[in-house]
């Protein structure tokens, strides 16, 4: 278990983090999001130990986190961390022997780590000869290379096509799924959503909200009922509803917000009265919606 | 892991990596063949072996070619002789075949012709050979035993003393101080540049941050700087050594006799002010934001390089004037300007230890406090250049926790 307590940090006037606190558990993808600016590299950095907070600590499995336990994680900074000119494979040795192993294992684990990174046929050639997205997962490699106990990994997707987010996306997963702490921070709300359990948002160094995804979601109590109808005569049976009110409408069907206690199946009985459904979908906030409503901006 | 095994392998991956490169090689490549060059060209063309002449010879006393031989050698000269009738002789000497023809007549006349004309220092051989030849003659005759003669008409080995200012000090000795001196200068400002480079690339790429998570600044400044000088240190062997063996093994030079002290001096100095330079170029390094600003960040290091090895060049005119021992004492010069000093036997073996040892201390001074500021500089990324004073300020430790409230 990670502990963040009460970690501010000022660059002179400047307040980069205020009183931050959250958990890590192991065994789960936890990511610590906000927009760009908001403090997530810094709390990343303390973390990791680069930079030392103003207030606060970090604990580690209740200790403070010394050389001894920092060399049992696996870090990614904010984008690079690799040597240009050195080649994939030696980069991969060096960082693993850094952290403890012997040749011969810290060998075995770099071409383990490629071939499962699929980039097994790009070993010798130096890391800038990679595409952004085969650098980053030699960045990722080279978190991983030394199996450390818990993974910091700061913006791992910045820069990422889609595709690409997708396959680190399962490795950090895989991580997680074999026991190890994994923390990791991003700007793309949206694009992180169905990756991490657990989140943190942060904005201007505060923490906005904290909890299991779903669990953030639930507590809304917002939840959006789509319905894409084909009208049997021209009333419009979506007004009058008690707790329901029109979001938008357009070419995907009319959208629904309904109030905590209403029953979404008695609205869907209400359109299919009304003529037949073509498409629905209850859906709940985005994550990216829970965080400018939770700051106070309009999600639309 | 032990402080040594992390410095160890970041100076095994400064010297793999920095020998595999291209460059390297071919910078390498270059510098041995120029070094060769050097050594062997000169020895080919040849004008640098003893002087030359032939000399014919006819009629005179007996011992009249041995003595030209002899006034030859005393000249460094080399003196072949061709023992010619005296038609012959003339001839051979009229048509420029021999340097000079030397003809002596019956009556002690003595006749020398040569084609244009003759320069001085033959002139004075053969004046020199002919007058003792005519004494080894007349001494012979008189009964006195030919191995008493050749003993009292050999030229003595004459004792020279001198009282000058510069007395005793050679000058192929300063040469070889100033070789040293002017090769220590480029060895330290280029292996302290790369030092800073290295340090600014790895800032620049974030890298110091995954290497602090496994590292001591302390392990990381201090592997570096030893990887980086090993490089160095084997070019510089690489280059020397090859054109060394050439030099000795075609005798073309002649080895002043300060040569072994004094690049042994050099190689000792070589690592005192490495560690020194190294410590500060890494340090300074890693306050840039750029890599482009590592020549600006650490123009203070070359301009105190450059006072070192001026003072040396300097020195070498006069080893005495009243600034030399002063600053061949304080670290930034030490490394430059001693050996100088070793190099003109002016200095006693106990000074050059002191001095060597107040670097060594101020190197182990400078790798303290250089890997402090290496820490808070390489922790401050992004915007403007972080200011010494300010790094040397910021805490030493890190990770420390707070006090929790």
């Amino acid at each position: 278990m990670l502990e963040i307590r009460g970690l501010t940090k000022r660059f002179g006037d400047r307040i980069a983090l205020d009183r931050l606190s959250m958990t890590v558990p192991p065994g789960q993808v936890v990511g610590l999001l906000g927009p760009n600016g908001s403090g997530k590299t810094t709390a990343m950095r303390i973390v990791f130990g680069v930079i030392d907070a103003d207030e606060g600590e970090v604990t580690y499995g209740g200790g403070r986190i010394g050389p001894e336990v920092r060399r049992r994680f696996g870090y990614m900074p904010e984008e690079r961390g690799l040597y240009p000119d050195m080649r994939v494979r030696d980069q991969l040795v060096y960082f693993a022997r850094l952290a403890g192993l012997e040749r011969e294992r810290a060998r075995a684990r770099a071409d383990a780590l490629l071939e499962r990174l699929e980039i097994a046929e790009r070993a010798d050639e130096p890391v800038q000869a990679l595409s952004l997205g085969n650098q980053q997962r030699v960045q990722l490699a080279a978190a991983l290379v030394h199996d450390p106990e818990a993974l910091v990994l700061d913006e791992p997707f910045s820069g990422l096509d889609p595709v690409a987010v997708a396959g680190l996306s399962e490795i950090v997963s895989e991580a997680a799924g074999e026991g190890r702490l994994v923390l990791f921070s991003s700007h793309q709300l949206d694009l992180v959503e169905g990756l991490c359990e657990s989140v943190a948002v942060i904005d201007h160094g505060r923490l906005v909200m904290a909890g299991r995804v779903a669990d953030l979601k639930e507590a809304s109590g917002r939840r959006e009922l789509r319905v894409d109808l084909e009208p049997a005569n021209g009333v419009p049976w979506e007004r009058g509803m008690a707790g329901v009110r029109v979001v938008s409408s357009d070419a995907e069907g009319v959208r629904l917000a309904l109030d905590p206690g209403v029953d979404a199946l008695e609205v869907l009985d209400a359109a299919r009265a009304a003529g037949r459904v073509r498409d629905f979908a209850l859906e709940q906030p985005t994550l990216a919606e829970l965080f400018l409503a939770a700051v106070g901006r309009e999600a639309r | 892991m032990s402080r040594w095994r992390g410095a160890k392998l970041v100076a095994g991956r400064e010297v793999r990596e920095r020998v595999r490169t291209r460059t390297f090689r071919v910078t390498t490549a270059i510098l041995v063949i120029v070094a060769l060059a050097a050594v062997l060209i000169p020895a080919a063309v040849g004008d640098d072996g003893p002087a030359r002449s032939t000399v014919a010879v006819a009629g005179g006393p007996a011992s009249l070619p041995d003595a030209l031989v002899a006034a030859g050698a005393a000249q460094d000269r080399t003196i072949t002789i061709r023992r010619l009738g005296e038609a012959e002789a003339a001839r051979q000497g009229a048509a420029g075949d021999v340097s000079a023809a030397v003809i002596a007549g019956d009556a002690g006349t003595v006749r020398v012709v040569v084609e244009d004309d003759i320069s001085d220092e033959l002139r004075g051989i053969i004046a020199q050979a002919v007058a003792g030849a005519r004494v080894t003659d007349a001494l012979a005759r008189a009964g006195l035993p030919p191995s008493r003669v050749a003993e009292m008409v050999a030229p003595p080995d004459l004792d020279v003393q001198a009282r000058g200012e510069r007395a005793g000090v050679d000058g192929g000795d300063l040469a070889v101080g100033f070789i040293v001196a002017l090769v220590l200068y480029m060895a330290l400002l280029f292996s302290g540049i790369q030092v800073a480079t290295g340090v600014a690339e790895e800032k620049a790429t974030r890298v110091s941050e995954v290497l602090l998570a496994s590292l001591r600044p302390s392990e990381l400044l201090l592997g570096k700087v030893a990887g980086i000088g090993v490089v160095a240190l084997g070019q510089l062997a690489a280059v020397a050594v090859p054109a060394l063996i050439a030099a000795f093994a075609l005798n073309s030079v002649d080895v002043p006799e300060a040569t072994v002290g004094t690049i042994l001096w050099g190689l000792v100095w070589f690592f005192a002010g490495y560690a020194l330079y190294g410590a500060a170029y890494g340090a300074l390094g890693a306050l840039v934001a750029r890599q482009q600003e590592v020549g600006q960040a650490t123009a203070p290091l070359a301009l105190l390089l450059v006072c070192g090895y001026l003072g040396s060049t300097f020195a070498a005119a006069d080893l005495e004037a009243w600034w030399v021992r002063p600053l061949s004492l304080l670290p930034p010069f030490a490394p430059m300007m001693m050996p100088m000093r070793v190099a003109g036997d002016a200095v006693s073996t106990a000074e050059v230890l002191g001095a060597l040892l107040v670097t060594l201390v101020a190197a182990a001074v400078l790798i303290v406090l250089g890997a402090r500021v290496y820490r808070a500089g390489i922790t401050r990324t992004g915007g403007t250049r972080l200011r010494l004073r300010e790094a040397l300020m910021a805490p030493a430790r890190r990770a420390r926790p707070a006090p929790s409230r």
